[in-house]
Formats: structure tokens, C-alpha cells, sequence
């Protein structure tokens, strides 16, 4: 039941009008008998007056020196402002004896305590009066209730509401109850004909952008209390809501955006919370439940930023640690890949000079080469040379190309006859074949004394002999290339040096790219190579025909392997 | 990329194209193996080859190669010029049995 006595007005769905407050809202009419109308009002009522006279007297009115009666406390404040504080009495009397199951009326007048304490902590720093917007911080979710109120049964979605920050509540109102609490709130101080002076911030405290404000007509002094009442709900619910950490920074924000407080001022103010309503509770005769200090809700909060901290630097750490792996890995792979290249470079002949009938050149365009060259001298003062190109490239060509290049070598040293040494090479390779992996391989035997060459040509380009008379003869491949198929019978060329240049290359130098879009190709080689100075050493000659490649900005596509034969000059 | 195949008598017929280089190459070379595992004799269409690079013929190779240990057939179909240069160039030409339409298998 209601504590005073109430009016029926015609306003479906809101509380009664207590005939207290139509008594307290008449005061205004007795500007010539004040002090009667109060005098009767405090016979009719001593309690509610002697309360209110301890509310004035509170530091929670904050008056200059204290009172010793209601006369001298309306005299002091105004008529309004003390009606503005007496009708939040009896609102909140009034409210009060509802019971509503399901809803949880104490906290709910706790909250309301909280928006009305830090609506009038935060009014009082920007020079706003401290009792209106108490008033308006108690009575601006007052809706709220109002609503389950108008919709018992949803009332055990109170704990759902309750623990939501501000604007994620004002989005359940609308899908539970289809209106949100500041229309009730206009309903009700219409239908009570209450609060005149603060309807306006009152209705639009949930949105303070600019041009909302600007848009509303307000006074000045109207859109500050709004923005106060904003931050207010959001103060509030640093005791209420789930996610602490958010709704503390969104107050440190508005505080910075509004007032432009410092973040530890704002955590100030959030701090003096409690105790402010505890007091005000025992004035106001609001019972409330223990609530935490604000250390403990920061505690919490900074909890949950340090969980989120802590998870964002374990992934950050994990992200560092697997890049350090990969990084660590490539460089394994890396010391692996050049200590394997080291190997193969060791596996190509030295240079014997420039006055030495064979020389050779080998660019690799990856670490390792699939292209590989050599030659060595027989007892009997013979030259055992080749030049083999592995198909594809990488690691397991580097293998394939040191494999036949150790066979080569072992076997060439028993076997003086080319044919048949590829013979042989050939079918170690096909015995142990893989993946189809096949060598294209140039070979000969060059005999100093004669200047005559066996040749054999594995599925090789053709090798080129450049006679003095200008002449060129090709000498194309007579066979697959090794390891392709056993028991290949290999042909041989017998040349005779004489005084040419016997060039021997693999497809990366006709297959190599001198610019952009053309390659040397046969023709480019053979133009290359007859207008070459004939003083040049083999060296150089080598050295010509590979800048091709290495002058370009391209990279090399493929490796590039020459070697070339010629009798030396004395 | 999936290379569609055909059948003709006793033989699976992969057709390739495009370009069959050291990237394409252990596609090429995983599907053709799939076949003769299967123990399919095979036949490689090359007619719409654009270019095939020493890695891409590794891949012809070791095709062959298994089949001759499966006792199955491989041979080439229709190979592009481009294709055919590079064999007959190693001289892999004569190597491998290569048709030039499904006639000549037929007739082979």
C-alpha cells in the first residue's frame, strides 16, 4: 500500500498521484501564506517532514549552515528546489510499497541512489546546483521500475537487465517491454505534473551527442544536466555491470569527452560513490545492500585487462617465438644449404690457368647447382672432361649432379673410352633412378699431343667447334641423357681440336635471358662467340658470353655452365 | 591443376597443357603415377603443351619407367612442337613411342 494517501488522475498505467505530493506541487500557490500551508502540511505529516528536515540538514543538500525548519529550509533554497527534493521523497515512498515478485526493489533504489550521487558530485565540479541534480539523477531511471511495473511478468529479467551497461539495457528494454524507460518516465512526471524544469534533460539524458543537444532547444544549462545525467548512468553501472573494465574506460572517456577530467580524478569520483550513498541512503531512509568499495570493482576490472593483457602477450609471445623458430629454421637450413654448396664448389675442378687446354665457368641461379663441370688428367697425359646438366633443380639435383660427377671421375679413371664410360655411368644411374631425374651430359677424352677429342653427347645442346677458318661444326646429342634408359649405346664424335675453340655449354646459356623478353638462344651464341677478339684468354671468352646474363637486372632462371676447349697457345 | 582423362581401348589418356615447368612438374608427375598404379597402360597428350622444361620431361621419365616395370604401356600422344623439340633435342625422341593420333595407336 502506498504511504499517503493518493488522487486518482487519468493516467493509465502510472502509480496514483499521492495527495502529498498535489499538496507539496499547491505550495507554490501560497506565496502570501507560506508558512501556513507549511505549517499545516507539518501537522499533517511530522514524519515525512522531519525526515525531510534531516535530508536539508545533510551535507547531501548541501546548504551553507543547517536549518532548524522547513520554513527556514524553503527560505533558504527556494520553493523549488525544496519541492524538487521533498516530491523525490514521496516518489520514492510511494514506488516503493510496490511489491513486485521478481524484481528487486532494494537494489533497484540503490542503483537509483548511485545515478543521483554521482549526478550531483559531477554537477557540483562544473557548478551546477547540487540538489536538482540529485533530484534529476534519482528520478532519471525511475521509468525503469515503471516498466515492470506496467509488465509484472517480465520481471524475472531483472538480473539480466541489472548487470548490463547502460546503452545494452536500453536496447533490452525496447526488445523486452517494445518502449524504453525514459517514455514511461515522461508518462509519469506528466501524469504527476511534476518536475517541470527538468523534464527536457530528463527525457534526453541517453543521447548528449552535440547534435542532438543542439537539435532538443534546450538551455545551456539544460544540456549540461543531460550530459550529467549521462554520465551518471554510466557511474552507476561500474557497481552493476559485467564487464568492468569496459564500462570504467567508456566513464573515464565521457568524464575526459564532457568535463575533460583527468582519468585519476574520474576514478576519484567513482571511488566516492559508496560512501555517498550510504549516507544518503540513512538520511533518505533507503535501505541498501553492501556494495563493494571501488578499489575492489578496479581490482576486478584491472583483472580482466590483465587477463586480456596477459592473453594479447601470450599470442604476441607465441607469434615471436614461432617467427624466431622459422627464423632460426631458415638459417639451419640456410648454414645447411651453404655448406652443401661449399661441397659441390669443391666438387668442380680448379682453374689450371689460362695456358691449360680446358676451362671452365658455372653460374648457379639458386644456392645449389643442378649444371656441373670437370676435368682431370689420365696417367697417360689424356684429359677426361664433361659438362652434365641434372633435370630440374635444387637439393636433389645437387645430389644427382655430385653422384655422376663422383661416378665420372672413379670410373674415368679405368675406363679411356668415353662411349663406354657413359655406358657404364648410365647404368649405375638407371639402377638407382628416382622421380625420373635424368643427366644431360657432354663428354670427351682430349689427347694433347694429337689435339684429338672423343666426344659424346648425352641428350646435351649441341657442343660448338669454332675452326680458325671461321667455320662452325655442331655436335648434337647421339643419345638420350643418362639415366634414362640402361644398356644406351653412346656414339662418339672424333674431332680434331686443331687450332679451334670447342665450346660446351648447358641449355641455361641458349635458354638464358639477356633482357626482358629475348633469349641468347643458339643463334645469339654462335654471333656471341665468332665475333670475339682472338686475342682474348679462354677466360675472358668465358667471362663474355656469361655477363650476358649477369648484366641484366634479371635473376637467373636457370643455372649456366660453360666450358671450353682449346690448345694452348705454346 | 586437374588434368582431365580420357579412355581409348586399353589405354587411360592424361591430356596436359599449358606450361610444364619446375612448379607444374610434381602435379604432372602425381597424376600420371596415379594412373599406372592403377595399372592403366597410358598415353600423355602433348598437343596442347606450351612449353616443357627438363623437370616436366623427368616426370614423362619416371612414367615410363614405372610402366616398364609394371609391364604396362606409356607412350605419347600428339606431341606440340615446342614439346617435341625439347625431346628430339636429348634425343628422348627415341625413347619414348610417341603417336601422333589415336589412329596410330589403334593401328599400332
Amino acid at each position: 500500500m502506498p504511504a499517503h494517501n493518493t488522487a486518482k488522475i487519468n493516467a493509465p498505467g502510472m502509480p496514483d498521484v499521492p495527495v502529498i505530493a498535489l499538496e507539496l506541487l499547491d505550495l507554490t500557490n501560497h506565496e502570501d501564506d507560506l508558512q501556513q500551508a507549511v505549517d499545516d502540511l507539518i501537522e499533517k505529516y511530522p514524519k515525512f517532514f522531519k525526515r525531510l528536515l534531516n535530508i536539508i540538514n545533510s551535507d547531501h543538500f548541501n546548504l551553507t549552515s543547517k536549518v532548524k525548519n522547513i520554513y527556514q529550509a524553503i527560505s533558504m533554497s527556494g520553493i523549488e528546489r525544496f519541492s524538487q527534493l521533498a516530491i523525490t521523497q514521496v516518489i520514492y515512498q510511494t514506488l516503493n510499497q510496490y511489491k513486485i515478485f521478481g524484481f528487486d526493489m532494494q537494489v533497484f533504489w540503490q542503483d537509483s541512489l548511485r545515478r543521483a550521487v554521482s549526478a550531483r558530485m559531477t554537477g557540483e565540479l562544473i557548478g551546477l546546483d547540487a540538489s536538482t541534480c540529485f533530484t534529476a539523477g534519482f528520478t532519471q531511471d525511475i521509468g525503469f521500475l515503471l516498466l515492470f511495473l506496467d509488465q509484472p511478468d517480465k520481471a524475472a529479467l531483472f538480473g539480466e537487465f541489472h548487470k548490463r551497461e547502460p546503452e545494452a539495457r536500453l536496447s533490452m528494454e525496447q526488445n523486452v517491454f517494445k518502449q524504453q524507460h525514459n517514455t514511461q518516465l515522461a508518462k509519469f512526471m506528466e501524469s504527476w505534473n511534476i518536475f517541470p524544469e527538468i523534464r527536457l534533460p530528463l527525457n534526453s539524458h541517453h543521447d548528449t551527442s552535440k547534435t542532438e543537444l543542439d537539435k532538443s532547444g534546450m538551455s545551456e544549462l539544460d544540456k549540461q544536466l543531460c550530459e550529467v545525467l549521462y554520465c551518471a548512468d554510466w557511474m552507476a553501472a561500474v557497481f552493476t555491470a559485467d564487464d568492468k573494465s569496459q564500462v570504467i574506460n567508456r566513464c573515464r572517456k565521457i568524464l575526459s569527452e564532457k568535463f575533460h577530467m583527468q582519468p585519476y580524478r574520474a576514478e576519484e569520483l567513482l571511488e566516492a560513490i559508496p560512501d555517498e550513498v550510504d549516507l544518503t541512503a540513512l538520511v533518505m531512509g533507503i535501505q541498501v545492500k553492501e556494495h563493494a568499495a571501488f578499489s575492489q570493482i578496479l581490482y576486478k576490472a584491472n583483472i580482466r585487462l590483465n587477463e586480456d593483457n596477459v592473453n594479447f602477450q601470450e599470442l604476441t609471445l607465441r607469434l615471436e617465438q614461432a617467427l624466431d623458430e622459422r627464423d632460426q629454421l631458415a638459417k639451419e637450413i640456410n648454414r645447411e644449404l651453404n655448406l652443401a654448396r661449399e661441397i659441390q664448389q669443391s666438387l668442380l675442378p680448379e682453374s689450371q690457368g689460362d695456358n691449360y687446354p680446358v676451362n671452365g665457368i658455372n653460374l648457379s641461379a639458386k644456392i645449389l647447382s643442378g649444371d656441373f663441370y670437370d676435368f682431370f688428367e689420365l696417367d697417360n697425359g689424356n684429359i677426361y672432361f664433361n659438362l652434365g646438366d641434372v633435370s630440374g633443380k635444387g637439393v636433389n639435383a645437387a645430389l644427382l649432379m655430385a653422384k655422376t660427377s663422383s661416378l665420372f671421375r672413379c670410373l674415368g679413371k679405368r675406363i679411356d673410352d668415353p662411349g663406354e664410360l657413359m655406358h657404364e655411368i648410365n647404368n649405375e644411374l638407371c639402377e638407382t633412378s628416382i622421380h625420373g631425374m635424368f643427366v644431360t651430359m657432354v663428354a670427351g677424352l682430349y689427347c694433347p699431343q694429337t689435339g684429338e677429342i672423343q666426344l659424346v653427347n648425352a641428350g646435351n645442346p649441341p657442343a660448338l667447334l669454332f675452326l680458325e677458318n671461321g667455320l662452325c661444326q655442331e655436335f648434337e646429342a647421339t643419345a638420350p641423357p643418362l639415366g634414362v634408359m640402361p644398356d644406351t649405346i653412346y656414339s662418339k664424335y672424333t674431332i680434331n681440336l686443331n687450332n679451334g675453340s670447342l665450346y660446351i655449354y648447358s641449355d641455361g646459356v641458349t635458354e638464358g635471358y639477356v633482357n626482358e623478353k629475348s633469349m641468347l638462344e643458339l643463334g645469339g651464341l654462335f654471333k656471341l662467340i665468332a665475333k670475339m677478339d682472338d686475342d682474348l684468354t679462354a677466360t675472358e671468352r668465358l667471362k663474355i658470353i656469361t655477363d650476358k646474363f649477369t648484366h641484366t637486372e634479371l635473376p637467373l632462371r636457370d643455372d649456366v655452365t660453360m666450358l671450353l676447349l682449346e690448345k694452348p697457345d705454346n | 591443376m586437374k588434368y582431365p582423362v580420357s579412355k581409348h581401348l586399353n589405354y587411360s589418356i592424361i591430356t596436359l597443357s599449358g606450361e610444364i615447368d619446375l612448379n607444374e612438374s610434381p602435379n604432372v608427375r602425381k597424376q600420371i603415377l596415379n594412373i599406372i598404379n592403377n595399372n592403366n597402360s597410358l598415353l600423355i597428350d602433348l598437343s596442347n603443351v606450351e612449353y616443357i622444361d627438363s623437370s616436366g620431361v623427368a616426370s614423362l621419365v619416371e612414367g615410363l619407367q614405372t610402366s616398364r616395370t609394371k609391364k604396362l604401356n606409356f607412350a605419347l600422344l600428339g606431341v606440340s612442337e615446342s614439346a617435341l623439340q625439347v625431346l628430339q633435342l636429348a634425343r628422348l625422341d627415341t625413347v619414348f613411342t610417341i603417336y601422333n593420333s589415336l589412329e596410330e595407336v589403334e593401328q599400332a
